[in-house]
């Protein structure tokens, strides 16, 4: 299994990787929405995990224009951010995003949330 | 119009320094940084609304500048006000003199923001890659521990071989008592045997008693052959058989005397070595048993270390990954904090640029400067609140 990690965060990158990794994941790093769909377009992607708030293209945008895209339309985002708002949670599950979940995260509470949507 | 923009960059900023207090609790130094930002802002902003009423009220005296308890410093004019001001324009250099102060504060907290160690997320990672190297190898071990001694199966397999062993050894001293019983009875048939042949021999030298009274009797036959005359001649012939079977019978006794003597010894011997073969040979056996129980014993000591052994294994690597969870969990608020220093840092950098946008004259002079001892003052006062070094250097550095 291959993720994406989309995140303008070089830590917080590292730290998605660290956790998916011991869960059997290698990981693909993306420091904005658009190098994140120039790579999910590139294929063997299984999983992307998003943040929001990122330079050159957010992570909302990242959703539209990964809906627009067949070919990478169906693969499963995990949103990952800081902001908790309820009207961003449903923004993001309203354009495709499979879950939400808000930084600090646990590695439990990720590895529970992959196993119910991947 | 202005004073609007500070009153919201105040806001937000009072509202960052209270929430990122509050996120990082353990951390000394960034609280009272932030509150220091709050207070120059807060001076700042108060000096320039005051700028603004009195540009208004187009009247200005000391005594109308209101008191501000979070930075005490005196309003008066500078020891060396701006060498280009007017001097009839008293209201600017009363007003641009804290404002400066406040502004050096700004820049302070901008330099010490700057300082802000960078290198610790990387050190931690770092550190975590040994971690998780050192976990990996744990791993490893724990499992070919498993693989090799430390499963159930196998330590089972280990104890039921050692039960087998020490239930064969149990049946080789058992046959080894039967054996050490039998020589003995064997021992004790041919002590029996050598009585026998002692009877034997016994009775050969009784025979040669009889031998020797027969021949007696022989002889005295054959002078009463002789005293009777030729009526005696026939007697003499039976005489005659009778010594030569005398003669014939003490050389058979003789031989059987000497073979008897000759099983005797053998006997004898046959006995001593049976005796003594048989002990060396029980003795060496019960060596041998009592290695082998060692060895057993030994096996299942080292099976027993190595299931303890593969546990401690085990429960290392759940420990290290319970850390490393952990650590992985501290540098997601270690990032955070980044990200929030860095916000403070960018809106403290523009509240500064305004400020020096409102303190600037006018006319294009250069900004008056606050004199030497309130200078000083601020030094003593910033450089008490500091608790660290990157503190203490960003003072020298700024506050000259």
């Amino acid at each position: 299994m291959k993720a994406l990690i989309v995140d303008d965060s070089t830590t917080m990158r590292k730290i998605v990787s660290i956790a998916l990794g011991a869960a059997g994941y290698t990981c693909e790093e993306a420091e904005n929405g658009r190098i994140g769909i120039e790579k999910a377009m590139l294929g063997g992607i299984d999983l992307v995990m998003l943040d929001i708030n990122m330079p050159v293209m957010s992570g909302i945008e990242f959703l539209e224009a990964k809906a627009k895209s067949a070919s990478i339309a169906k693969i499963p985002v995990v949103m990952l951010t800081t902001q908790d708002e309820k009207e961003l949670q449903e923004k993001a599950l309203s354009l495709g995003a499979k879950a939400f979940l808000v930084k600090p995260f646990k590695k439990e509470e990720l590895l529970a949330t992959l196993a119910k949507i991947v | 119009m202005k004073m609007g923009i500070y009153i919201i960059y105040l806001s937000a900023l009072s509202a960052l320094a209270a929430a990122t207090t509050m996120l990082l609790r353990t951390n000394a130094f960034i609280p009272v940084l932030l509150s220091a930002i709050a207070a120059a802002l807060a001076v700042g902003a108060g000096l320039w609304s005051d700028r603004f009423i009195q540009s208004n009220q187009k009247a200005l005296s000391t005594d109308n500048l209101p008191e501000n308890p979070s930075t005490p410093i005196p309003v008066e004019p500078a020891t060396e006000p701006i060498a280009q001001e007017p001097a009839s324009d008293e209201s600017r250099i009363v007003i641009t003199a804290p404002l400066i102060l406040a502004l050096l504060e700004l820049t302070y907290a901008d330099t010490l923001l700057g300082k802000v160690p960078v290198e610790t997320e990387a050190a931690v990672f770092a550190l975590m890659d040994r971690l998780i190297a050192l976990r990996d190898q744990s791993e490893k071990a724990s499992k070919s521990a498993a693989a090799t001694h430390g499963d159930a199966a196998t330590s089972s397999t280990i104890n039921n071989l050692a039960g087998d062993a020490k239930a064969t050894i149990t049946r080789v001293r058992v046959a080894l008592a039967d054996m050490r019983k039998h020589d003995k009875n064997a021992a004790a048939g041919l002590q029996a045997l050598g009585k026998e042949l002692t009877s034997g021999m016994e009775l050969l030298a009784e025979i040669g008693e009889i031998t020797e009274r027969s021949r007696l009797i022989a002889f005295n036959m054959a002078i009463e052959a002789a005293r009777i005359g030729s009526q005696g001649n026939g007697f003499k012939v039976i005489v005659n058989e009778l010594r030569n079977l005398n003669d014939q019978t003490a050389v058979f006794s003789k031989r059987v005397s000497e073979l008897l003597g000759r099983f005797k010894k053998f006997n004898e011997s046959l006995v001593e070595k049976s005796v003594k073969d048989s002990a060396v040979v029980a003795e060496e056996v019960e060596h041998g048993i009592q290695d082998e129980e060692k060895a057993i014993e030994s096996l299942l000591a080292i099976s027993n270390a190595s299931v303890a052994l593969s546990r401690d294994i085990e429960q290392v690597v759940v420990a290290m990954n319970r850390d490393l969870d952990g650590v992985l969990e501290s540098l997601q608020f270690q990032d955070i904090t980044r990200q929030m220093v860095e916000g403070v840092q960018f809106m403290v950098s523009e509240v500064r640029s305004k400020m020096i946008q409102v303190a600037q004259p006018a006319d294009g002079s250069p900004l008056a400067k606050p004199d030497q001892f309130h200078i000083n003052e601020l030094r003593t006062r910033l450089l008490a609140l500091a608790h660290t070094k990157g503190e203490k250097e960003a003072i020298q550095e700024v506050i000259i």
